[in-house]
């Protein structure tokens, strides 16, 4: 019983897991799309800074310089390569650049 | 008496959840309640063994939200992210609801 | 048993997920505070054994309480935050209560918290919002009597 627990808990644990989601109010006017991606690999879970996630919000508005970016859809999510020896977290941003 | 509890216990098991997050957005154009139209959509992925590759299914619930009402402000989005639990296997579920105003 | 009741008595708060909205100010307006608080209960069936297990003193009892909540879990495979629930939609309607709450629709500064009040066995899965209604601000006119 433990071994089928335990080997549940590794399949649990393995391949994209997202861990939250957001999304912006929507509006009418819907310009081109713009996306970005911020991302960081972990190695036997060690990290020690989570700086990279402040990058995005410049990444995205430098895709829209001279407009808002609107309707915004946040994801964060965690991909599990090998359980524990490595996986990566990433954070997408969508939105739509209304000028 | 026994049969009734393991019953019990085996349909507590089967349809259990859990709500991860739900997060809601601004309102920004202060509109009335009345002023606009409730929409919602919903969309899940099926993981067996835990083996998935994606999150598009997210996507698809905001592609789905913003058919409802395309030519229209969404207001008040709220993102609901759950999972239904299984036995080796869940479905995770993104639920979005807003006020469409036209 | 008094330190297994003390242990039931116990409880603690975990916070999951905290968001925190845009902030408007608009002039001849007030900001009336509003709250709205949703909860389920969670079951955790593992916790439920292991506490059944405790007040049967070892027996036999305990034993099957226990493999049968071993099993019972297994159908409850899958990403969890906080205890396991059994109505995922309670929160659906929160929306729309902040709407009757504030029918101008004049909200701002929203705080929306995902928290969960853990106790042996059972929990409260909490959704709460804290929000402003911007009101407008009304005129007092002192009539004096002739």
């Amino acid at each position: 019983m433990k071994i089928v627990l335990l080997l549940s808990l590794l399949f649990t644990v393995s391949c994209t897991h997202m861990a939250s989601v957001s999304q912006t109010s929507i509006p009418a006017k819907k310009g081109k799309i713009v996306k970005t991606e911020v991302e960081k690999n972990i190695i036997f879970l060690f990290n020690f800074s989570n700086d990279y996630v402040d990058e995005i919000n410049d990444k995205l508005a430098s895709q829209c310089e001279n407009g808002s970016v609107q309707g915004v859809l946040t994801k964060h999510e965690s991909i599990t390569y090998f359980p524990i020896v490595f996986h990566k977290v990433k954070i997408t941003a969508e939105g739509y650049c209304n000028e | 008496m026994n049969k009734l509890i393991l019953l019990t216990l085996f349909m507590l098991g089967g349809c259990a959840h859990s709500v991860h997050q739900v997060h809601m957005s601004d309102f920004s154009t202060a509109e009335k309640f009345t002023a606009g139209k409730w929409i919602e959509a919903q969309t899940e992925q099926h993981v067996i063994f835990g083996f998935v590759y994606d999150t598009n299914y997210v996507n698809e619930a905001r592609t789905k939200l913003i058919a409802q009402c395309p030519n229209g402000d969404i207001q008040g989005v709220t993102t609901r992210y759950s999972t239904s639990l299984g036995f080796f296997n869940w479905h995770n579920k993104v639920n979005m609801q807003g006020l469409c105003l036209k | 048993m008094k330190l297994l009741l003390l242990l039931l008595l116990q409880s603690c708060a975990f916070l999951h997920h905290a968001q925190v909205g845009e902030i408007r100010h608009k002039k001849n307006h007030v900001r009336m505070p509003f709250e709205l608080k949703v909860s389920e209960t969670g079951i955790d069936m593992k916790e439920a054994a292991d506490v059944a297990g405790a007040l049967s003193n070892g027996n036999d009892a305990a034993g099957s309480a226990q493999s049968l909540a071993e099993i019972v879990s297994m159908f409850q495979m899958g990403p969890r935050t906080g205890k396991p629930i059994y109505n995922e939609k309670y929160a659906d309607k929160l929306a729309k209560a902040i709407y009757q709450k504030c029918p101008s629709g004049d909200i701002t500064g929203l705080v929306m918290i995902r928290e969960m009040a853990s106790y042996p066995v059972v929990s409260g899965e909490i959704i709460k919002i804290k929000g402003y209604c911007l009101q407008k601000k009304t005129k007092r006119k002192n009539k004096r009597k002739s």
